[in-house]
Formats: C-alpha cells, sequence, structure tokens
C-alpha cells in the first residue's frame, strides 16, 4: 500500500467534498478499462482487463472433469487461485502478496457460491452426483493502482463468457450408476449461463458522511477509511457484500452506498456485455483469433 | 449530503490497440544514434568503453555491443549508451520531490525514485521560521516536527557520493513541505534540467518539476481551494500524463500547450487519458518539440 502525506489526503477528502476527484472524475465514475479477451492460447477462456494504465489483471480457465462434492451433486465446481505478483508492488515480494492473494480469492470464491449463480454452477454438471466440470480459474495481479476487486471480477467474468467445453456424451451404461462419458476433443460449446455471473463493485469512503467513490486508484485507497466491495449479479441482485478497512460509515451513508453500488454494477454488467458480444459471436464461430496481449 | 448525487455514472471499455495499427511512418528520429541490447556499436580505434557497452568477441575480432537500449553518446573517445527509460539517476543541483520513508539517526531517508534512497541530513534543512538549530540531543528526537514519514519535500541534490549514496538539501525558502496539492508522477527522463523548475502556469496552477519525475501541483494563491481551481489542477495533471505516455519532455511550455489544446478541442477533465484522446492533445507539443 502506498503512503501519503496528510496534505494529500485531505487534499483528497476535500476534492470529494467538492464531488470532484484528483484526476477530474466525479465521484461514481470508473477509469477507462482496457479489455481484452482470449489471450491465452493454451487456456480454454482467458482475459485481461487494465483500469486507467495501472491495474493489471490475467485470468485463464482451465477446465476438467472430476466429481462433484457431496453436498451439492447437481453442481460443477468453480475454483480460484489469484497470485499477485512482484511485478506489481514491492510489497508483493516474497511472501508479501498472500494475504490479499487470500483475500482476493475469497470474495470471489464468495461470489461464485452465491444462489445467484446457482444455475452456472448448475450448467457445468454432466451426471448428478457423479461427474462435473470443475473450472480452475487462475487470475494473475500483474499490475495494481486500486480497484483490484473490480478488475479482477470483471476480468474472471470475461473469461467466463469466453470460455470453451469440450462437448461431452454420455453413454448410458446397463445399470443407472455405471453411465459413462466421453469427452469429444473436436466439437465445444460455450458456457451459457455464463451470463449470470456476477462482478464485484468497490464503493469507498474518506470518512465523511454521505461522500463515496467508486474505482478508487491506489493514493485514493490509501486514504479511505472504510469500503464496501459488493457483488452485484445482472439481475441486480447483491450476492455478497465485503467491508473493508478501520473506519466506520453510518446507515444512511451505507444503504445509499449499497444501492449505488448495485446500480453501478448494472451499468458495468450492461456496458460489457454490449463490449462483449463480437468476442462471443468469433468464439462461437470457432474462427482463430490472433490476440494483442502484450504487445500494445 | 445528496448534492452530489449523479444520475448515471461513466464508463468507458476499449479495446487495446495492436501496436502496428498506431505506427507511424517510421524514423523522424534518424539522426539520433538509437541502439538496442546486442546490437554493435560502431566504433573507431581506441574508443573507451563505457557504462551500458559490454566487450565482446565479433567474427573480426573485439566489438563494442550495447547492454540496453538507449541512445549511444560520445564523449571524445568515451562511448556509452543512455538508456532510454531507466530510474532516476541523481546529479549535483537537481530538484527533487521525494516522499520521507524512514527517520533514521538525524537523517530523513527519501524515496527520490531513484536506486537508492536518498537521505536529507537534519543538519541540510532550514527550520521553519528560520531559528537557528540548536545541535543537541533533544532536537534529535524532535525530527518529526519537521516532516514525517509519508511527507512530501520539495529538495535538492547536494552532492552523490563515492558510494553512491545521495544528499539532499532545503536550505533556501523554496524548498520544504508541499501541501495541499497532489503529486503526479512521471518518468524522469521527461523532465529537462533546467533553470526553473517552480513555475506558475497561466492557469493559476503551481508546478514543481522535479528531476526525479515526481511533479507537485498546487494553486498559486493561498487559502481554501475552490473547485474551478481543483478542476484546473486535475486538467493540469492529466496533461502531464499525456505528456509522460506519449513520451514528450515536459516543461511548463508543453504542458500549457495541452492543456489549452484540450480546452479548445471540448476534452472534458475525465476524458484525458484515453489512448485516442491523448494522441489527439498532444500534436502541438509534439511538433514543439521535435521543432526544437
Amino acid at each position: 500500500m502506498q503512503f501519503l502525506s496528510d496534505a494529500e489526503c485531505e487534499y483528497i477528502r476535500n476534492g470529494a467534498k467538492d464531488g470532484i476527484r484528483s484526476d477530474g472524475r466525479a465521484m461514481l465514475d470508473i477509469r477507462p478499462v482496457t479489455l481484452e479477451t482470449t489471450v491465452l492460447p493454451t487456456a480454454s477462456g482467458s482475459a485481461r482487463v487494465r483500469i486507467g494504465k495501472v491495474t493489471d489483471i490475467l485470468v485463464g480457465i482451465k477446465p476438467e472433469v472430476a466429481e462433484p462434492s457431496q453436498d451439492f451433486p447437481d453442481e460443477g465446481i468453480i475454483s480460484f487461485t489469484v497470485e499477485c505478483s512482484s511485478l506489481a508492488s514491492p510489497d508483493f515480494v516474497g511472501r508479501g502478496g498472500a494475504d490479499l492473494s487470500a483475500e482476493l480469492g475469497q470474495l470471489l470464491t464468495r461470489l461464485y457460491t452465491s444462489p445467484v449463480t446457482r444455475e452456472l454452477r448448475r450448467s457445468l454438471s454432466i451426471i448428478k452426483g457423479k461427474k462435473c466440470w470443475i473450472l480452475h480459474i487462475d487470475a494473475l495481479v500483474l499490475d495494481s493502482g486500486g480497484n483490484l476487486f473490480g478488475a479482477l471480477s470483471l476480468a474472471v467474468r470475461a473469461a467466463l463468457r469466453v470460455v470453451i467445453l469440450p462437448r461431452v456424451i454420455v453413454i448410458p451404461g446397463e445399470a443407472d450408476d455405471d453411465d459413462e462419458i466421453e469427452v469429444d476433443e473436436e466439437e465445444f460449446k460455450m458456457l451459457e449461463r455464463s451470463r449470470d455471473a456476477p462482478i464485484a463493485v468497490t464503493l469507498a469512503s474518506q470518512g465523511d458522511r454521505g461522500i463515496y467513490m467508486a474505482d478508487c486508484t491506489s493514493e485514493e485507497e490509501s486514504c479511505a477509511t472504510a469500503s464496501i466491495t459488493m457483488g452485484v449479479s445482472p439481475l441486480g441482485k447483491s450476492c455478497g457484500a465485503v467491508s473493508a478497512g478501520t473506519g466506520g460509515i453510518d446507515l444512511d451513508t451505507l444503504s445509499s452506498m449499497l444501492k449505488d453500488a448495485a446500480q453501478l454494477g448494472l451499468e458495468i454488467l450492461d456496458a460489457t456485455d454490449r463490449f462483449l458480444k463480437t468476442d462471443i459471436d468469433n468464439r462461437m464461430s470457432g474462427a482463430p483469433i490472433v490476440p494483442i496481449g502484450f504487445f500494445s | 449530503m445528496e448534492a452530489h448525487k449523479h444520475s448515471s455514472a461513466s464508463f468507458t471499455i476499449l479495446r487495446p490497440k495492436r501496436l502496428s495499427d498506431n505506427a507511424e511512418p517510421v524514423s523522424r528520429l534518424s539522426h539520433v544514434p538509437i541502439t538496442s541490447p546486442g546490437s554493435v556499436i560502431p566504433t573507431e580505434d581506441h574508443s573507451v568503453r563505457a557504462r551500458g557497452t559490454l566487450l565482446s568477441c565479433g567474427e573480426s575480432g573485439n566489438v563494442l555491443t550495447a547492454t540496453r537500449a538507449g541512445v549511444i553518446s560520445r564523449v571524445n573517445k568515451l562511448v556509452m549508451v543512455m538508456p532510454l527509460r531507466s530510474r532516476y539517476i541523481p546529479e549535483t543541483g537537481d530538484v527533487v520531490v521525494g516522499r520521507v520513508v524512514e527517520i533514521a539517526n538525524k537523517r530523513y531517508k527519501m524515496d527520490v525514485n531513484a536506486t537508492k534512497h536518498a537521505f536529507l541530513l537534519l543538519t541540510a534543512i532550514n527550520l521553519p521560521g528560520g531559528v537557528h538549530r540548536r545541535r543537541n540531543q533533544e532536537d534529535e528526537l524532535n525530527m518529526r516536527q519537521y516532516f514525517k514519514e509519508g511527507d512530501l519535500v520539495s529538495a535538492e541534490v547536494q552532492e552523490r557520493r563515492k558510494d553512491g549514496s545521495v544528499a539532499l538539501h532545503t536550505r533556501s525558502l523554496r524548498y520544504g513541505k508541499l501541501s495541499a496539492g497532489q503529486l503526479v508522477t512521471v518518468q524522469s527522463e521527461l523532465v529537462k534540467r533546467a533553470k526553473k523548475h517552480f513555475h506558475e502556469l497561466p492557469c493559476g496552477v503551481h508546478t514543481i518539476l522535479g528531476n526525479n519525475g515526481f511533479i507537485f501541483l498546487s494553486q498559486t494563491r493561498k487559502g481554501a481551494i475552490s473547485l474551478e481551481m481543483r478542476r484546473r489542477i486535475a486538467r493540469v495533471a492529466n496533461s502531464i500524463l499525456a505528456l509522460d505516455s506519449e513520451f514528450i519532455a515536459i516543461g511548463p511550455d508543453t504542458i500549457m500547450d495541452v492543456y489549452q489544446t484540450s480546452l479548445a478541442n471540448g476534452v472534458e477533465v475525465k476524458d484525458m487519458c484515453t489512448p485516442d484522446v491523448v494522441k489527439s492533445i498532444c500534436v502541438g507539443a509534439r511538433s514543439m518539440r521535435e521543432a526544437a
């Protein structure tokens, strides 16, 4: 975490009171996002998200056939691994990023185990109680410049939107429980229910009543006293909220923050879905995609 | 408190651009000797190699090759490669903006974007009000009264010691703790050494162009900062960042040119960081620097 002088914090706080931030944005504006999908040829689905030329996240998805968990026999499994590259910040060198990685992974797990993503998980089931897809979602934080939660959830969602799974044929066996499966390596299908995937919106407060901002830069984050991260599903439903920071938020502010987070989340989801339409179409058509990747 | 409610937030998604898409017709800089790691540097006999070069075996005897990307610079027989991008390399007399990271024995350790932290000795600062420092232990214990961790301080490089450490001083009224403003970080190569590093821009924004790439913006006037002033400071900050991403040298002239162009084109402050806009508002500044 970057540390600021009191004078800089005060400048940011006073600016927030006037409704303007140090880069000229209004309180709920989000920096321009750069998004590319299918950047990794070896992953089944991948995406890279950059926010405001700073925060940089790469996500890759690898599917595997496994047994579903006992508690949810008709659901597939989505597992997350987040790693903070030590390139992103000197704080992440060695074990420094471990805490943050765990925190980020936990939030994603929370979003993707909530009831709103139940249909998505169910679509990963192959044979109830016997076989399902497990999606290993690996995220790498290449650079951090604030709003990691937002960027990460956006990247995961974008990767899920373009993920392709091999077609699986269930061969019925003689008895009920010796059905077999055959993985067809030629034909692929996309994950239709991936549109249910939520995203996270973080709003941070600098300690002043009724004033909070979205998509904080790292400077703004380091002088925030409290923040709320909320998962928003495409139906505008909340799927888990996490608070961070040492400060408090009063009730009025909290309720308006949650309302704004949901609203903002819907706008982001709407914009990304419109943006990803061509990516999804390309992927469906099966045409080879030449990623731009890191040469931009 | 409902005053800051917004009907709709702005959210834009961009597609990354292929580098070849915005490549320019090659080489208006063909007269500048640029090299990359591993390339052979043409030399005359008896050249002396300096940093950024390596003597390696070629097919016809030893040749000088570059170890980094940059501009070949020659001083008499001395051949070196000056990197295009590097951390800040301090020189005596540079104006820098630094951040106090640690308070140590009689000195402040400062982050100046160099490979090492610079230090500011307690004996090298001017105390507020110009009082004379009493050199005793009590005084050393009170060091946090002047600067504490995280504070931004403008200073001058006093000397570069032989062991590579850098000493700063603030023994002038110009230097000292910075307040009520924001810091913009750019590549240090873009801030040229000049006679003047403290500028009052015509739009009422005060800038300190630190040679280390830390630029501090505040308002010229004393007192509370108005909303309009904040907008101006933000516009100046975004102008500087635009120049940084276009790799154009940063000075008061280029900053103001980008500032005015963005105003004339009706670009809103927050929209000044998308690549296309950055390109369009930097055209004037670029031609300004090319002419020079």
